[in-house]
């Protein structure tokens, strides 16, 4: 029988998909466009190691400091295990904000491959995140924008 | 009783979601990808005031001159009820493209927060502009790409 971790419901008129076991809102039909749930984490210090559910959360701010810095990605084993149902050639992404001083280089972790690890975030630049399922527990990250 | 303000209907074989008193279409989920539906506006100034209404319609191409230009944005208030529905940590994009011969900065309106005040849009550059909304009256704007 088939299971659903998501639901739909109608709210003050628009259809807002959200996570049945938490009740966290995902994506909204809106009347005009799609709505879509972020949460913001901050980091403030030279380097960035956000967990897969800061990641998944759709916003990180970083107020790098102090000289160039990093912005490391998760593991592929923990992103895969943190977003239930993503199949392979599907995608998430996070938007990622250097507000900082300093250069950040986005960096791999095992199971998650930079696809261009030349490109770089600078000081008040930012870049759209995209991670690309490619096989269990291991993605490509697309790195847009900066 | 729930109500809508958007429906679904079969076209083509696909599935679109349309403002249900306008039937001006918002998104459709294809065989192949999401589609957004658009709308752009055209400036040809050396400022533009960000309105909620080119915030709604997605895309703006802005062809800057003169000098140094400002993008000013439209109340937080505003913002919101351009979007029925729209709930604290939802979010929505607007392409801002410029394709003229100055720099842009953006600025805040009241109950608007812009989380990177340094960042600029220079000459054919663009970038996404992410609008959280925060508070039943404020949002905050990521800009993400120039």
């Amino acid at each position: 029988m088939a299971m659903s971790l998501v639901k739909s419901i109608w709210e003050s008129g628009v259809l807002r998909f959200r996570n049945k076991g938490t009740l966290t809102p995902i994506i909204t039909l809106g009347t005009l466009r799609l709505h879509e749930y972020l949460v913001v984490t901050d980091v403030d210090s030279r380097n960035a190691a956000p967990t897969a559910a800061q990641f998944l959360g759709g916003i990180i701010t970083h107020n790098s400091q102090t000289g160039a810095g990093t912005l490391t990605v998760p593991t592929g084993a923990l992103l895969d295990a943190a977003v239930q149902g993503l199949a392979i050639g599907e995608t998430v992404k996070c938007y990622y904000l250097n507000r900082g001083d300093q250069t950040v280089t986005v960096t791999a972790a095992a199971g998650i491959t930079i696809a261009d690890t030349g490109q770089t975030v600078a000081t008040t630049e930012a870049a759209i995140l995209i991670f690309l399922k490619t096989a269990a527990d291991t993605f490509v990250c697309y790195h847009i924008g900066a | 009783m729930a109500f809508s303000l958007v429906k679904s209907i079969w076209e083509s074989g696909v599935l679109r979601f349309r403002n249900k008193a306008t039937r001006t279409p918002v998104a459709t989920i294809g065989t192949l990808r999401l589609h957004e539906y658009l709308t752009v506006t055209n400036v040809d100034a050396q400022d533009n005031t960000l309105t909620a209404a080119q915030i709604a319609g997605g895309i703006v191409v802005h062809t800057s001159e003169v000098g140094g230009g400002t993008v000013t944005l439209d109340t937080g208030v505003n913002i919101i009820a351009a979007f029925p529905g729209l709930a604290i940590g939802d979010s929505v994009k607007c392409y801002y493209i410029n394709d003229g011969t100055e720099v842009l900065t953006l600025a805040v309106g009241v109950g608007t927060a812009i989380l990177d005040v340094a960042q600029t849009i220079t000459a054919n550059e663009a970038a996404v502009l992410v609008i959280l909304m925060d508070s039943a009256t404020t949002v905050t704007v990521y800009t993400i790409g120039a």
